[in-house]
């Protein structure tokens, strides 16, 4: 009887800490360590070489994953790949999540929207660019007084 | 048989081999005492040597070893289902960003708040979402 209660409070407290507690918190998955990579991917992953270690290891996983995908790459697009990963991966998860939202949104259009909007917007970006650089933080200064009375509700980092 | 001639085949086989055991040779009464009594000291020695082998203490211990392989069981279980989601959210992630970072605008075009308000005020219906 008494047996029987005491298997009944264990079997309560694992599943109150399962449904209380995110699994990172319980399981911390081995990572994979910079030496342990093949020389093909240092050399794709090379921007990344410094905080490589330091990376949980889902983001490992997904590096791997565009890892893979590289060699399907034209050359501008790895060249531009390998150009923007290191300022990526020191995006914070909010950053990350809004240009993935963005990127997103023009995927989702159709196909022949999509090319136009993506030419126009290229070109503005371009033009923007070249706008002093007082005035794109004065653009910026003013969107964020903008947005601070309309906060973005709060994610999931990833 | 009945319960009473079972027992008058009993008593009689008892007389029977209590006379036969009369006639036991002294020495051959003296052999078989001899290893009654060692018999026992072993018996007696297996228990007080091994304790843990008895069977009322392994039935104590055995459902402890049960709830604890079960519990193992349930957290190699949820450490394999969080596992294949980690490896199934790093997989879709990895598939947006490769596409994402290879593309011809940056990825500061999707993030910078100031480019975004001076999209809008350029043309309305261009700015990303």
């Amino acid at each position: 009887m008494a047996r029987a209660s005491l298997s009944k409070f264990c079997a309560g407290i694992a599943l109150l800490l399962a449904v209380s507690l995110p699994a990172h918190a319980l399981i911390t998955f081995p990572t994979t360590s910079w030496a342990e990579l093949s020389a093909e991917q240092k050399i794709i992953l090379a921007p990344l070489s410094r905080d490589w270690d330091a990376m949980e290891i889902q983001r490992q996983m997904k590096w791997l994953g565009i890892a893979q995908r590289y060699s399907s790459m034209t050359p501008d697009e790895k060249v531009r790949t390998q150009e923007r990963m290191k300022e990526w991966a020191r995006l914070s998860p909010m950053e990350r999540r809004i240009a993935r939202d963005g990127f997103a949104s023009i995927q989702r259009a159709p196909q022949e929207v999509r090319s136009n909007m993506k030419e126009t917007i290229k070109q503005q970006w371009q033009i923007y660019q070249e706008l002093p650089e007082s005035e794109k933080a004065r653009l910026r200064s003013e969107a964020t007084r903008n947005s601070s009375t309309a906060k973005p509700a709060p994610t999931i980092a990833r | 048989m009945s319960h009473f001639d079972e027992e008058e085949f009993a008593l009689r086989l008892r007389q029977k081999l209590d006379a036969g055991t009369e006639q036991f040779r002294p020495q051959l009464t003296e052999r078989l005492f001899q290893a009654r009594r060692t018999a026992l000291a072993r018996h007696s020695d297996k228990r007080s040597v091994f304790p843990l082998v008895g069977s009322s203490v392994l039935a104590a211990v055995l459902p402890r070893i049960k709830l604890a392989m079960m519990t193992a069981g349930l957290c190699a279980g949820l450490a394999g289902t969080y596992f294949w989601h980690l490896h199934d959210e790093a997989a879709s992630l990895g598939e947006i960003d490769s596409a994402l970072l290879s593309d011809e605008l940056p990825p500061n075009a999707y993030i910078d708040q100031g480019f975004r308000l001076w999209l809008e005020r350029a043309s309305p219906n261009s700015a990303p979402e």
